[in-house]
C-alpha cells in the first residue's frame, strides 16, 4: 500500500483484537489482511501474537495495531488484556462447526459486558470457501459487497449440495444473531481472501475516529490546548524511542 | 497429554518485577507459565477500574490494610484506571530502557509530567520548582547570589561528584545539613531540592544515597521534555505490568489468571501446581514467586532473591488517600515564575499530570514528607473532566497504631483541594484512605546460590520516582537466578536479547 512511507503518528491507532474458538481461522484471516498470505497448516497460536497494518479510508489513515489470540480453552484467561482497551474487536466462528458460533456468542457477552463501551465488534464466518461451489465463477463474490447491514440476504440460491452440507451455521442465522446484538456481520475465507478486506474497512468505517481523538485531548506535552488539531494520542503523548538522547555529563 | 503442561518455570503472580521477569525469561527462550489467583494483572501494582477498585477495597489484602472513606459508584466506573502503586518515571533508568529493550513501548502510552509544585508552610502558597539550569535563571524568586550557589549545586549534583571535597566526609551526613555545610543554600532552596527535587522523606536521608538518586533524575531532564519524569497511560503501574506480560506471551508465555493455586508439591527436581477449577496440573523445574504468593509447605525450599543495591527502610508504612475529583487543580501553576512570560495568554491550560510536595511539618507534626500526585484524561486514566488525586505519606511504625490513614492525610487533602482556581474548593466523588503496610521482614540468610523456588523480593516503599527502576533492577536479579538454576552450566543469557527485526510485520503491505 502506498502509505507505507508516511509517517506513523499521523494515523490513527485502532487497537484491534481477535478472538474465538481454537483453528477457527482468527491467525490465518489476520495473515490474509495483513500480507496477502494463506497457510493451509498454520499451527495453533500459543499466547498471542501481536501485529500491525495500515488501513486506508477515504481521506485518513488508520493503522490497526493487531492482537491475534489464542483459542484453546486454556490459554482463555489471557484475552481481558487484549480487549480492555480494544477499540475494536473481531469474533471468530467456523462455519462448518457450530459449537464455534456459540463459544463467539460467549465471547460477545463478554466483550459488552467488559471491554470499552465503544468498542466496535464484527462477527466473521469463516471457512466459507468451503462449503460454496469450488468455482469461482459463482455469484458470491457479489456478497462482500452489500453484507453489511443487508440482514435480508440468502445464501446461494443453488449451492453445490455436498459443499454446503458441510455448512453448520447458516448465514442468515448468524446474520440475524449479529443484527440483534448490533454486531458487523461478515462471511470470510482467510484460503480465498473472500470478505477479509471488507471486514477491516468496514470496522475502519465504523470506529468512532473522533471519539478517539476527542478521548486523546489534553495528551500534549504543551498542555491540553496545543493538541486540538486531531492528531493521534501516540502523537501527544511520548514516544519512548524517539526522546533525544539522554545526556551522559551535566544537565545544566 | 502430560507434556502440554511441563514447562520450564511457573511464575506466580503478576506484580511488576514477576512480570518484567517472565518477559524477560520468555524472551530468552524457556517456557513460561505465569499464573495470578486475582483475575486482573499487576497484583499489587495493578491498576483497576473504579469498580473493580471498590470490590478491591473490600477484600483482604496482606499489603493493605485500615481502609476508610466513601466508596460512591461513579458514572462511567469502568474508564478509570486507579493505579495501586503510584509513581512518576524517570525518562532516563531501567524501566525506560527495558521498555524499549523489550518492545514493550511499541504497546504503552506515556505523558510528560507537566509540574512539580512544593507547598509553603509559611505562606500556605504553592510554589514551581526549578528543575534545571533554565529554570533557574528565568526565576525570579531567587536571588542572584542563591541563584549562583543553586546553579554550583546543580552542577555537582549531576556530575560525578563520587570523591569531590565537597562530599569527602559528608557521605553519610544527613542532606539538608549537606546542603547548607557544603553549598550554603537557604532553608527555602534546601526544601525545594530535598523534597521535591530529590524527594526525600525526611530531613535523615542520608547524602550520598539522596545525591545517587536525584543525579538520576537530574540526568532524565531533557530526554522527552522538560520534566524528567513520565507517567504511563491506563493507570500506569498495572498497564505495564500488562504490557510485559503481553510481551511474555508473544514470546509463547502461557497466562492463567483468576485460578487460585491449590497445591504445589515437589518430588524428583520438579514442581507440580494444582489449580483450583483447572483441568490438568502444571510442572516445572524452576518455580518463582512473589513472597505474597507462596504457600507455606514450601518454606523448606524457597529461596530469596538478593538484590545488588538494598533500599534502607526504615520499618515504615504509607499511608495512601486516592480522591476522584470534577475539577482540575493548579499546584500553583498561576505562581510559577517561568509562566509570566506566557502570561498574555490568559488562558492557562489545565494541569493534567502533577505533582505538589509537602515537606515535613507544612501542615501536621509530622517528620515525613507528604506527596500528591494528579492525573487527569490526558493519562487516559479517567473520564473526561475528572481527575484522580493519589496522596502518599511515610508513616512511622509508632504512629500505624496512634492514627488512622484518613486522619493522617486529611490535612493535605484540603490542601491539595485548595489549589484548585476555583472559589470553592472540589469537593472529591469519591475517597478511599488505607495503609501499606510495611514490607514484611525477610530472612536473607536462606539466600543461596542454589535452589529452584525463587521469591521475587518486594518492591519497597521508596519515593515516587523510585519503584520503577528498582522494579527492572529487581526482575534482573531474579532472571540471572532463574538461569542459573536452569543452565547452571552456561552462560547467562542476556537480558534483553536485541529486538528481532522490531516491525518487520509493518513491511508486509
Ligand atoms: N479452508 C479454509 N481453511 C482455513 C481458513 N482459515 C483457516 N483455515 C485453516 O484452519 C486451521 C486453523 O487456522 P488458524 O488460523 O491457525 O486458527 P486460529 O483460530 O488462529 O487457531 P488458534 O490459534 O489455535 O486459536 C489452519 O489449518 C488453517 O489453514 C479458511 O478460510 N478456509
Ligand atoms: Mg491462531
Amino acid at each position: 500500500m502506498a502509505e507505507s512511507g508516511s509517517v506513523p503518528d499521523k494515523s490513527v491507532q485502532v487497537k484491534l483484537v481477535l478472538l474465538g474458538e481454537a483453528a477457527v481461522g482468527k491467525s490465518s484471516v489476520v495473515l490474509r489482511f495483513v500480507s496477502n498470505e494463506f497457510q493451509a497448516n498454520k499451527e495453533p497460536t500459543i499466547g498471542a501474537a501481536f501485529l500491525t497494518q495500515k488501513c486506508r479510508l477515504e481521506d485518513r489513515v488508520l493503522r490497526y495495531e493487531i492482537w491475534d489470540t489464542a483459542g484453546q480453552e486454556r490459554f482463555h484467561s489471557l484475552a481481558p488484556m487484549y480487549y480492555r482497551n480494544a477499540q475494536a474487536a473481531v469474533v471468530v466462528y467456523d462455519v462448518t462447526k457450530a459449537t464455534s458460533l456459540e463459544k463467539a456468542k460467549s465471547w460477545v457477552k463478554e466483550l459488552q459486558r467488559q471491554a470499552n463501551p465503544n468498542i466496535v465488534i464484527a462477527l466473521a464466518g469463516n471457512k466459507v470457501d468451503l462449503v460454496q461451489p469450488s468455482a469461482s465463477s459463482s455469484g458470491n463474490n457479489s456478497e462482500s459487497e452489500d453484507e453489511a447491514d443487508d440482514a435480508t440476504a440468502t445464501p446461494g440460491e443453488a449451492p453445490s449440495g455436498e459443499s454446503e452440507s458441510l455448512r453448520q451455521v447458516p448465514r442468515e442465522e448468524a446474520q440475524a444473531y449479529a443484527t440483534e446484538a448490533g454486531l458487523l456481520f461478515f462471511e470470510t475465507s482467510a484460503k480465498t481472501g473472500e470478505g477479509i478486506v471488507d471486514l477491516f474497512t468496514e470496522i475502519a468505517r465504523k470506529i468512532p475516529i473522533e471519539h478517539i481523538l476527542a478521548s486523546t485531548r489534553g495528551a500534549g506535552r504543551a498542555g491540553p490546548g496545543a493538541n486540538r488539531a486531531g492528531v493521534s494520542r501516540q502523537e501527544g503523548g511520548v514516544n519512548l524511542e524517539q526522546g533525544a538522547k539522554p545526556k551522559d555529563a551535566c544537565n545544566c | 497429554m502430560t507434556d502440554e503442561g511441563a514447562f520450564d518455570i511457573v511464575i506466580l503472580g503478576t506484580g511488576l518485577v514477576e512480570s518484567i521477569t517472565a518477559a524477560a525469561l520468555s524472551k530468552a527462550g524457556f517456557k513460561v507459565a505465569h499464573i495470578d489467583d486475582n483475575a486482573y494483572y499487576g497484583a499489587d501494582e495493578a491498576s483497576l477500574s473504579l469498580e473493580e477498585f471498590i470490590e478491591w477495597i473490600h477484600e483482604d489484602h496482606e499489603s493493605f490494610s485500615a481502609f476508610s472513606g466513601t466508596y460512591t459508584k461513579l458514572p462511567h466506573a469502568r474508564q478509570y484506571s486507579i493505579s495501586l502503586l503510584p509513581f512518576v518515571i524517570p525518562s532516563v533508568g531501567a524501566l525506560i530502557s527495558a521498555l524499549i529493550a523489550s518492545g514493550v513501548s511499541r504497546y504503552g502510552g506515556f505523558q510528560l509530567v507537566e509540574r512539580v509544585g512544593i507547598y509553603d508552610a509559611s505562606s500556605g502558597a504553592v510554589k514551581g520548582v526549578p528543575g534545571s539550569k533554565e529554570d533557574v535563571f528565568k526565576s525570579k524568586d531567587i536571588t542572584l547570589v542563591d541563584k549562583r550557589r543553586l546553579m554550583r549545586f546543580l552542577m555537582f549534583a549531576s556530575g560525578e561528584f563520587e570523591g569531590k571535597p565537597e562530599l569527602e566526609g559528608r557521605e553519610e551526613m544527613a542532606f539538608g545539613e549537606f546542603l547548607k555545610t557544603a553549598f550554603m543554600l537557604n532553608d527555602e532552596t534546601i526544601a525545594a531540592i530535598v523534597y521535591a527535587l530529590a524527594f526525600c522523606f525526611t530531613v535523615h536521608d542520608s547524602t550520598l544515597r539522596t545525591l545517587q538518586r536525584l543525579r538520576h533524575y537530574l540526568r532524565s531532564t531533557g530526554r522527552y521534555g522538560s520534566s524528567p519524569f513520565l507517567v504511563g497511560h491506563y493507570g500506569s503501574s498495572g498497564e505495564i505490568a500488562q504490557g510485559f506480560c503481553r510481551t511474555a506471551a508473544v514470546a509463547g508465555g502461557v497466562y492463567i489468571l483468576g485460578r487460585a493455586t491449590f497445591s504445589i508439591t515437589h518430588s524428583d527436581s520438579r514442581y507440580t501446581i494444582t489449580l483450583e477449577d483447572f483441568p490438568e496440573p502444571l510442572t516445572c523445574r524452576v518455580l518463582i514467586s512473589a513472597a505474597t504468593h507462596l504457600p507455606s509447605n514450601l518454606a523448606l525450599h524457597q529461596r530469596y532473591v538478593a538484590v545488588s543495591s538494598p533500599v534502607p527502610t526504615f520499618g515504615h508504612g504509607m499511608a495512601r488517600c486516592v480522591a476522584i475529583i470534577d475539577q482540575p487543580l493548579s499546584f500553583g501553576t498561576k505562581a510559577r515564575s517561568t509562566d509570566e512570560v506566557t502570561d498574555a495568554q490568559t488562558l492557562e491550560p489545565l494541569l493534567d499530570t502533577g505533582i505538589l510536595v509537602f515537606p515535613p511539618n507544612s501542615l501536621t507534626a509530622s517528620s515525613t514528607s507528604a506527596t500528591a500526585l494528579v492525573v487527569g484524561e490526558g493519562t487516559l486514566s479517567t473520564p473526561k473532566d475528572r481527575w484522580i488525586l493519589y496522596l502518599s505519606m511515610p508513616v512511622l511504625p509508632s504512629e500505624m497504631h496512634s492514627s488512622s490513614p484518613e486522619i493522617i492525610l486529611t490535612p493535605y487533602l484540603t490542601a491539595a483541594l485548595k489549589t484548585s482556581r476555583s472559589p470553592t474548593p472540589p469537593v472529591p466523588l469519591f475517597t478511599t484512605f488505607y495503609l501499606q503496610n510495611p514490607l514484611s521482614t525477610r530472612r536473607s540468610e536462606s539466600e543461596s546460590d542454589s535452589g529452584t523456588c525463587l521469591v521475587s523480593p518486594q518492591l519497597p516503599i521508596v519515593p515516587l520516582p523510585d519503584s520503577p527502576d528498582l522494579a527492572v533492577e529487581y526482575a534482573e536479579a531474579v532472571f540471572r537466578k532463574a538461569n542459573k538454576a536452569l543452565l547452571p552450566d552456561e552462560e547467562c543469557a542476556q537480558f534483553w536479547p536485541p529486538l528481532e527485526e522490531a516491525g518487520a510485520e509493518e513491511e508486509f503491505f
